[in-house]
């Protein structure tokens, strides 16, 4: 057995029957030893047409499914396109494996052909890295990657493996691990006794006004039925953050919406005005949370639910009470706490101010005043009355993005797919492949933006020939649609660098690539489109006008706080 | 003047990439890293460094606290670092009387070793906290 083999054969043992990547000079020894499991049907290796795209595709598979996502890339310019993925899956959290080919270790740090310093490259940007140094490691180090990439906060491990070793004779084949054991990585400790379940559920029943804050964290431990339980007990409304969307479903009542720095209104005011948040599985970070003035001088007082003590550890805040460790198992504490106190709780004066915030804001988001384009909001509004409730949806990053965390309503959990901490445009097409490969049976939707949809593109034919039937709905505005925003009401209407041209026709992109294409210039033709779409089961992509100077709104001046919030166009105003 | 904190660590050795992940905890937080001693004993690296104070301290040590390979990272509180200088067999305290030479071309024969003194330490390890706050 060689050492390609082995590796073929520990990624087996760790049930992985789907690798996103592009074979090359440095990882083609794999490839090879992976035939046999390809033809029989025990391994699935999709060939994506970039690597930014496989481990794009890896990180959707791995939030779609909650297992990890596997990519792999030749040595150098290959294993150099997965950085912006990998990065993304750190920023979000998720569990992917890069497996990139080295060159071999007689050719190491000589400039040599294909050479990159892999290692030195992406110490920074994914949870661990490890470089191959002896063929019989293979299976340890495999091992740990998974575990490592797993437990505690989630996030990608790469292993970069030299073809040398990939080429060289194992005399033990066996796949030797060491599960639960990585020198230097411990488990999070759990931090959730009885004196400060105590403490939360005293904070929750003085509380006029608690809020539920929910976060990615909330998605990853699947806590939902937990999270509405607590929210009917305590009578408290539900906010989220990007990420978090689709840990509750958005059409829950007590659900108010995303908040931060594209959020809506109601969640923000309510964020501003409770007296009490309980936080799950949230970081709080600087699109959640713009500006921590906003918390200055305030008695709110924090419950934060966390896996990662050293999360609570940093934030700037005052906090209450820490609960450290899983989301749901906590909050199935806190239930029963609640329980045992019976209290009925009357917060209708809460409920009803926040419903009347919501009452109000809305004249400010169901706008159809222009005849140009369609409305993104009724685009969405459409888009979900036609859509099974447990689709998926990913999305590029952009206005398109805003609008999704605004006004798309993700109804179970893991459904909504986002690059929300790095905000990598080109993710949306890629994940969605990813997501589709993990679920087949769902409908898998990229919900993109023009600008986002062009940097990944190339991937579309990806899914054609592997006969993964995602569609993808392109906000078509003709820019970068959220940096013109920015340009035209904070740097004085100087738009530059960023409209595309009007010659450009993504329906013969799509064609052009072997996927159907769908140029829908109403509700009822985008309608038509995805049903078609679904029916056909083939990819598809349905073109969506959209006016170009079209606003995501609500929106925050740059580095401005929560109370800033701009609800209506300030062009029509001037 | 900036105040020097020194931080102690140790590290399981998988590559000599161990260190740039350290010094790039710092520099990520932008934190100026002023010294740094290190040697490899058995499995694991254990590293002295001297980092200027800084808003970022505490954030850098929780993430390294976190870093897969960490052991544990400890804050050396009073820190301060007593020099000597070894030259021709013999170990000489750098202060008023022997005002030493640290000039980059000093020659190759005169070593400087640097010792921290402190009272006490404030230690994390993934999550868990030890010692006082800082």
């Amino acid at each position: 057995m060689r050492g390609a083999e082995l590796t073929a054969k520990t990624l087996k043992e760790l049930n992985v029957d789907v690798i996103f990547g592009i074979p090359g000079l440095s990882n083609m020894t794999l490839y090879d030893a992976l035939v046999e499991y390809v033809k029989n049907g025990e391994m699935r290796l999709i060939l994506m047409r970039h690597e930014q795209g496989a481990a794009h595709a890896a990180d959707g598979y791995a939030r779609a499914l909650g297992k990890p996502g596997v990519c792999t890339a030749t040595s150098g310019p290959g294993a150099l396109n997965l950085v912006t993925g990998l990065a993304t899956a750190y920023w979000d959290n998720s569990p992917v494996i890069a497996i990139t080919g080295q060159v071999p270790r007689t050719s190491i740090g000589k400039m040599s052909f294909q050479e990159a310093d892999i290692p030195g490259v992406v110490q920074n940007i994914v949870k661990f890295v490890i470089q191959i140094r002896n063929v019989n490691d293979i299976p340890i180090w495999l091992s740990n990657a998974f575990y490592i990439a797993t437990e505690g906060r989630p996030g990608p491990v790469v292993v970069d493996i030299p073809r040398d070793i990939f080429n060289e004779k194992v005399m033990n084949g066996d796949t030797r691990f060491f599960r639960g054991d990585v020198r230097g990585f411990r488990r999070f400790p759990t931090s959730i006794n009885s004196i400060q379940i105590k403490k939360a559920v005293e904070i929750l029943i003085n509380a006029e006004k608690p809020l539920i804050l929910v976060g990615a964290g909330a998605v990853t431990s699947m806590a939902a039925d937990e999270i509405v339980t607590l929210a009917d007990m305590l009578i408290a409304p539900i906010v989220s953050t990007l990420l978090g969307k689709s840990a509750v479903p958005n059409d829950y009542p007590l659900y108010i919406g995303m908040m931060g720095y594209y959020g809506r209104a109601e969640a923000n005011i309510a964020f501003l005005e409770s007296d009490a948040v309980l936080v799950i599985g949230a970081r709080l970070s600087d699109r959640t949370i713009t500006s921590y003035s906003d918390l200055a001088n305030s008695k709110k007082k924090f419950i934060i639910v966390n896996i990662d003590p050293t999360d609570v550890e940093r934030l700037p805040i005052n906090v209450d009470v820490a609960l450290i460790g899983d989301a749901k198992i906590i909050l199935r504490k806190l239930i029963d706490a609640l329980m045992c106190i019976g209290i009925k709780f009357e917060r209708s004066n809460w409920i009803r101010r926040i419903y009347e915030f919501r009452d109000y804001y809305s004249q400010f988001y169901y706008v159809d005043e222009d005849s140009v384009g369609l409305k993104p909001w009724r685009v969405l509004k459409t888009i979900r009355g036609v859509l099974p409730r447990d689709a998926i949806v990913t999305t590029g990053v952009g206005q398109h993005q805003m609008w999704c965390g605004v006004f798309w309503e993700a109804l179970e959990p893991r459904t909504f797919i986002t690059s929300g901490g790095m905000g990598t445009m080109g993710f949306g097409l890629p994940a969605a492949i990813g997501a589709k490969v993990a679920q087949p049976n769902r409908v898998v939707m990229d919900l993109d933006g023009d600008g986002s949809f062009l940097m990944t593109v190339n991937n579309l034919s990806t899914a054609v020939d592997e006969d993964i039937p995602i569609i993808v709905a392109i906000f078509d505005n003709r820019t970068l649609g959220l940096v013109r925003q920015v340009q035209d009401l904070f740097f004085g209407g100087r738009i530059i660098s960023v409209d595309f041209g009007s010659t450009i026709d993504y329906i013969k992109i799509a064609e052009g690539l072997g996927a159907l294409g769908f140029d829908v210039q109403t509700y009822e033709d985008l309608t038509v489109a995805i049903k078609r779409s679904i029916r056909e089961d083939t990819p598809s992509v349905i073109r969506i006008p959209i006016k170009r100077d079209e606003l995501s709104l609500p929106t925050l001046p740059p580095g401005g706080s929560l109370r800033e919030m701009i609800l209506h166009d300030p062009r029509k105003s001037s | 003047m900036i105040q020097e904190r020194v931080v102690r660590l140790a590290i399981y050795y998988t590559d000599a990439g161990c260190i740039e992940r350290v010094v790039a905890a710092f520099r990520k937080l932008l934190i100026d890293v002023n010294w740094i001693w290190g040697r490899r004993v058995d499995s694991h690296y254990e590293i002295y460094l001297g980092v200027n104070d800084h808003p970022n301290l505490k954030l850098a040590l929780l993430n390294l606290s976190k870093t897969v390979g960490v052991e544990f990272v400890e804050l050396l509180i009073d820190a301060k670092v007593e020099k000597y200088t070894y030259f021709n067999g013999e170990l000489q305290k750098i202060g008023e009387k022997n005002p030493g030479n640290e000039e980059i071309n000093r020659g190759s024969k005169r070593f400087i070793v640097y010792i921290p003194i402190y009272t006490r330490v404030v230690g994390y390890r993934w999550g868990e906290k030890y010692g006082e706050n800082i």
